[in-house]
Formats: C-alpha cells, sequence, structure tokens
C-alpha cells in the first residue's frame, strides 16, 4: 500500500469509523500510527473532532411540564372513550339516546318513514282493508319489499289513526 | 435490542399497556428528556418538539397493549421519534432562516457559563441547518445521543453501510460549513 493510497483510505475512515470509534483495534491502530507521521491527515483529523465536539458536549434539554399535562388530558380522553365502547350494548343505547336527542329524533323519523312505507305497501296490495287496518285497535303491518323477511307489528291503539293523517 | 442501555423494564411496560396512568407516567419521565432532544435536534424549533414528544406518546400509549418486546422499548421510542420528526420536517419543509429561527426558540439549562452554552448552541444549530433530514437524524443519534451504528441502522430500520454514508457525507458537509465560515 503506497502513501498516497493510504491517505485516501485513511481520510475515508477519519469522517466516519475512526471518529466514531467503530474500527476494529488493529484497524485503529494502523490509522493511529499514520496520522503520526502524515501531518495532512492529522490536520483533517483535528478538523473533524472539532466540528462534533460542540454537538456532542450540547446540553440536554427537558420538555417543559405543559407536554406532560397535554399528553396526560389526550391518554385520559383516549381511555374515557375506550372505556365507554366496553360497556353493555343496551347500556350503550340508551345513553347515546339520553346524551344526544338528535340521535333519539333521527331513529324515531326513520322507523316512523319505514312504518309508514310498509303500511302504504300493504294497503296498496290489499284495497279497502285500509280502512279496516286504521280504525282497528291494532295495526300489523308485514313489510317483505327488499328482503322479503322484514315484519313490524305495532299493538299501540290510535297509531291508525296518526298514519292516517300522515298519509292524507 | 439487547445492547441498547437503561432500558424500560416489561414490568413496567406491560402496567401501563393494561391502563396503569403511574406506570406510563414514569415511562415518560425515564424517556422523555430522549424523545424531546431527539425531536428538538431533528425539527429545530421548540414548539415542534414539543408537538412531536406529544404525539410520540400518544402513539406509545396506543400501541403499548400490542407491544411485542421484539425490540428494546427505547429502540422503539427513538424509532417513533426520529419517524414523526423527519415527517414533520418533510411536511413543513422550511428553506431560508431555519439556523436563526432554531437559535430564536433555544432555553439552554446551563450546565456551563451561560454565553458560553449560547455559543455552543449557535454553533450546534448552524451545522445542523446544513444537513439534510437523512443525515441530521444520523449525526442527532450519534453524535448527540451516542448510539452505534448497529442501533442506528436498527432505529432507522436502513442498512449499516446507509448509515455509515450518511454519517461521512454529513461529516464531509460540515468540514465545507466551517473551512467556509472559518469558525471552527
Amino acid at each position: 500500500m503506497n502513501n498516497k493510497m493510504d491517505c485516501k483510505q485513511i481520510l475515508q475512515m477519519l469522517a466516519g469509523d475512526y471518529l466514531d470509534n467503530e474500527l476494529d483495534p488493529a484497524t485503529r491502530g494502523h490509522v493511529d500510527r499514520h496520522l503520526v507521521q502524515c501531518s495532512a491527515c492529522r490536520q483533517v483529523s483535528e478538523r473533524l473532532l472539532s466540528i462534533t465536539r460542540p454537538l456532542r458536549q450540547a446540553p440536554k434539554i427537558n420538555p417543559p411540564p405543559e407536554v406532560w399535562s397535554r399528553i396526560r388530558t389526550e391518554v385520559s380522553r383516549f381511555q374515557g372513550h375506550h372505556a365507554g365502547h366496553k360497556k353493555t350494548g343496551s347500556n350503550n343505547i340508551l345513553e347515546i339516546f339520553l346524551m344526544r336527542p338528535v340521535f333519539a329524533a333521527a331513529a324515531a323519523a326513520a322507523i316512523l318513514v319505514i312504518v309508514s312505507v310498509a303500511f302504504f305497501m300493504n294497503t296498496a296490495q290489499k284495497p279497502g282493508t285500509m280502512a279496516g287496518t286504521v280504525n282497528g285497535a291494532s295495526a300489523a303491518v308485514e313489510l317483505n319489499a327488499l328482503t322479503g323477511n322484514i315484519e313490524i307489528r305495532n299493538q299501540h291503539a290510535g297509531f291508525g289513526s296518526c298514519l292516517e293523517q300522515l298519509l292524507v | 435490542m439487547e445492547y441498547m442501555e437503561n432500558d424500560i423494564s416489561r414490568e413496567l411496560i406491560v402496567r401501563a399497556g393494561q391502563g396503569d396512568m403511574k406506570a406510563f407516567e414514569d415511562i415518560y419521565r425515564l424517556t422523555s428528556g430522549f424523545v424531546y432532544n431527539v425531536a428538538l435536534r431533528i425539527a429545530r424549533r421548540h414548539a415542534e418538539a414539543e408537538d412531536i414528544t406529544q404525539e410520540v406518546f400518544i402513539k406509545m400509549h396506543a400501541a403499548l397493549p400490542q407491544f411485542g418486546f421484539r425490540s428494546s422499548c427505547k429502540t422503539w421510542l427513538y424509532r417513533i421519534t426520529a419517524n414523526t420528526a423527519i415527517s414533520r420536517c418533510r411536511k413543513f419543509s422550511r428553506e431560508s432562516d431555519l439556523a436563526a429561527k432554531y437559535r430564536d426558540h433555544l432555553e439552554v439549562e446551563a450546565q456551563e457559563t451561560p454565553a458560553a452554552a449560547d455559543e455552543n448552541e449557535k454553533m450546534v444549530g448552524d451545522m445542523l441547518a446544513k444537513l439534510d433530514d437523512d443525515q441530521r437524524t444520523c449525526v442527532v443519534l450519534r453524535d448527540m445521543e451516542g448510539l452505534s451504528y448497529d442501533e442506528i441502522a436498527e432505529i432507522l430500520k436502513i442498512p449499516l453501510n446507509t448509515v455509515r454514508s450518511r454519517l461521512h457525507r454529513a461529516r464531509e458537509t460540515l468540514l465545507e460549513f466551517a473551512r467556509k465560515e472559518k469558525t471552527l
């Protein structure tokens, strides 16, 4: 290995493995001996040490206390939300309706529309039964529209008259 | 990673994963320092370092129940931190007065005299601002966190030679910067 080639290889190692103590002892010894003899490489080595020194001596800075407060708040919110999902289904649905009247209103409206459509289809298929069904004490509606398996029954007296008013 | 020292105990991780807030706070106390410092040095602004730290620990909390102990907790945290910081750097890429912003926001905890610490921080800010995101991340993990090449490769999930070449290019850039500035 001639000296020029050696310098090129040494410079390659100086900026990486040598500076970072990643060389095996034998190779490191070889580089150290070269540095004693070669002032050009020694100068580069000293400059490399001087650029890494400020980085290695930089003080550690702690995060401000409010960072933990923010994290704790977020995590607590997540845990509360997660715990809410673990509640029993009936309680959870009841809670949703109680806490959010809009959901309850929307659900009621949806049920009313489905029942109305079903009632209308049932009456259209059986002309002349509307009056009897509407004025009866109970309204029974069977819907075999899309799935053919949806059955809705309502035993509420007076329900028919409400429907009648809506359908007119 | 067996060789990562002072790792978080398995018991603490399991308890935190089961929802024990005290255990999670203990993990935060043990690790928030390096998370914040890595975030700060990569993102270069305190406000972003705070946001990154928050994001990292919220991600960590969500993932703790599934933590498989295939790598050390510290390696895992370093990885989340570096990825989050790099991602934010790329998202909010800023070309111009980075070094000035960085200096303006630094609040140095004086271990030396304040003037010397300020001077060192100025130099650190100027140097880190000269590197691209990938080089800066490697320099922060190596020179500021003292991690080995193997650890950096595992954290960033890149080959060992990529770590080596990024650090090499970073040092060349810094040497050139020092030559022009004649400050070092």
